[in-house]
């Protein structure tokens, strides 16, 4: 039998108290793994969210004089007149070093053209993009039946048009694929349609007055594709919505802290009650350890042998913990609504490292305490 | 120092400070011989256990020096005295001090805990040892199964184990009946015999006059020391 045997010996004699330190570990283990894996899923889930609410890069032509108002924003003109962009210009913003970070890409042509009667603003647009970027408008561009446009909540109060109903667009009559719910902006006010029909009404081709770009995703260098855009559309203007960026970083980041910070309060709790548990389990000792210091155990075999105790329980602790925190994602995800659980491997083993180190390293000092035992101060106080 | 294994020299121990400091030991010269066996005798309080307790390592004395085998065991570093004691000393306590989670065998093979001998080697000698106590067929046994005269054997393995030049024995049948404490100075003659040395700490003059020698002391100083003729003493 050697150190390792007696150190096994212990942790079997003390069963009880040997699981509850297990057990500290494997909570801390298991709330590291739990907290990061569903921070990291909700991280995901909120950028895969934000990317598909709205476009946080706009791209418009290069006009110094006049301004376009996008939501509350001041962002530059949609004046088609002066330097102009182009639907081909589409393929050079999807040519960019970062083009895998675009999420979608939006072209939109505004023009306006007579419908039954009328002369009213028109949105051209790739309509299977708009549904993706859009969805809060409950767009389905394959319910129009073929050639359709889509009414704006005005426009269709304006008009008395509803869903599957018909208007007239330069004399052409076209089906009423929807109206669009009231957003409380510009659109409200608009026809959305395809944009290839759009051109055809209003004598124009390839014309775009904007590309909105989604490029919200983890970690997305927002300001990098704005400067790669910028550079492959020399007569563009290229402007981040900083204000969604900020809004997804900061909602993030906060998410993140708050995990860590529960984390930490686990881990700091954790340690203590080790520390405690194991000085207990010194002093209950302090006999046994006199006797072995009598007999010729060196401070070192003492201190390995408290060490290991502490080290076996706190590798089981962690691994059980950490798995058991994988699971309990799984378990967990369903509340917070994820679509899809994310179980960072690093944070896994992060969670085993830290498990085992802070059952080591709060076990140092009672350790410590049971290596400089007096052997003569412990027999007196048996 | 010739013949000398152990060498105290002017020994003192004060513990506490202020009004609690207690000398334990005053001024204590004593030396033993190689394959001697000395009894210490002395009523409580007399300072036979400090005495023992820095003889082997345990206690570093306010003053004085202690040479076993012609080194200071107290110009060695913490973990060295650890070796020393393992190496040349074996302890045999009153209270028997085994392990009661560890089996017989276990707890006699502790010693050797770091040792390069494989287990079976250990076992082989473990066996040796309780064949030599009397103790065959207990190796499995724990403690709690033992009687108190088959505990003290089992301690009393334990001290032999790494083969030790010195045992020492504080009061090793203070916890037992007569029958078992003449069984266990009958193994330390034995022991002896075989050329280990040995000082025993007990308060009964019959058990004393096992010895070669016996000392006697009183307020942490030697009173004096008495030769046992009928044990024929080659340290006179």
């Amino acid at each position: 039998m050697g150190i390792a045997g007696i150190s096994l010996k212990n942790l079997f004699r003390r069963k009880v108290k040997s699981f509850f330190v297990l057990f500290v570990v494997f909570i801390i283990s298991g709330s590291i793994v739990a907290f990061t894996s569903v921070s990291t899923s909700l991280e995901k889930d909120i950028a895969d969210k934000l990317d598909r609410f709205g476009a946080n890069i706009l791209v418009v032509p290069e006009v110094d004089a006049l301004t376009i108002r996008y939501g509350d924003m001041v962002l530059g003109s949609t004046s088609v007149s002066g330097e102009s962009i182009s639907y081909a210009d589409r393929e050079k913003i999807l040519s960019i070093p970062l083009k895998e970070r675009i999420a979608s890409l939006l072209p939109v042509y505004y023009a306006s053209a007579k419908t039954d009667g009328r002369e009213i603003t028109f949105m051209g647009t790739d309509l299977m993009e708009l549904a993706k970027m859009k969805p809060w408008w409950s767009f389905r561009p394959d319910e129009g039946g073929g050639k359709a446009v889509w009414l704006g909540s005005e426009v269709s109060r304006i008009l008395g048009k509803k869903a599957g109903d018909r208007v007239s667009v330069q004399g052409a009559p076209v089906n009423v694929g929807g109206v669009i719910p009231p957003t409380g902006d510009k659109e409200d006010y608009m026809i959305v349609a395809g944009i290839r029909d759009l051109w055809r009404w209003s004598g124009t081709e390839n014309r775009v007055s904007a590309f909105e770009v989604s490029a919200l995703c983890k970690d997305c260098p927002v300001e990098d594709i704005v400067s790669q855009i910028s550079g492959a559309l020399p007569g563009a203007r290229v402007t981040s919505i900083r204000r969604v960026v900020e809004t997804r970083e900061n909602t993030v980041n906060q998410l993140k802290k708050f995990a860590l910070a529960v984390a930490v309060i686990i881990a700091i709790i954790g340690a203590m009650v080790i520390s405690v548990s194991i000085s207990a389990s010194v002093t209950e000792r302090t006999k046994e350890i006199g006797i072995m210091r009598a007999i010729g155990f060196r401070r070192s075999w003492i201190l390995n042998i408290v060490l290991l105790e502490a080290g076996i329980l706190s590798f089981l602790g962690a691994l059980l913990g950490s798995l058991s925190g994988v699971f309990s994602v799984y378990f967990i995800a369903p509340a917070f609504d994820l679509e899809r659980v994310v179980i960072p491997q690093v944070a896994v083993m992060i969670a085993v490292g830290a498990g085992i180190l802070m059952g080591l390293s709060a076990s140092f000092r009672p350790a410590i305490k049971a290596s400089r035992l007096d052997p003569v101060e412990a027999f007196r106080n048996e | 120092m010739e013949n000398h294994l152990i060498s105290a020299d002017n020994i003192g121990l004060v513990l506490g400070s202020g009004d609690g400091r207690a000398e334990i030991l005053k001024g204590i010269s004593l030396t033993v011989g190689k394959g001697e066996f000395l009894s210490i005798m002395g009523p409580s309080g007399a300072g036979k256990s400090s005495l023992m307790n820095v003889i082997g390592g345990l206690q570093t004395p306010t003053s004085g020096r202690v040479f076993v085998d012609d080194f200071d065991i107290y110009a060695l570093d913490t973990e060295k005295r650890a070796d020393f004691r393992r190496l040349y000393l074996g302890f045999v306590f009153q209270s028997f001090h085994l392990f009661p989670y560890l089996t017989v065998m276990e707890n006699i093979m502790l010693p050797m805990v770091k040792d390069d001998l494989s287990r079976k080697d250990k076992e082989e000698i473990g066996v040796s040892l309780l064949g030599k106590v009397g103790l065959s067929g207990k190796e499995k046994r724990f403690p709690s199964q033992l009687s108190g005269g088959e505990a003290q054997r089992v301690a009393v393995a334990r001290a032999l184990f790494n083969n030790p030049l010195i045992i020492l024995a504080d009061e090793p049948t203070g916890n037992l009946d007569t029958k078992n404490g003449m069984a266990i100075l009958d193994l330390f003659s034995h022991v002896n015999e075989e050329g280990k040395t040995i000082i025993m700490i007990t308060h009964s003059r019959e058990y004393a006059q096992r010895a070669h020698r016996v000392v006697d002391m009183c307020d942490g100083s030697l009173g004096g020391s008495m030769l046992i003729p009928a044990n024929a003493s080659p340290y006179a």
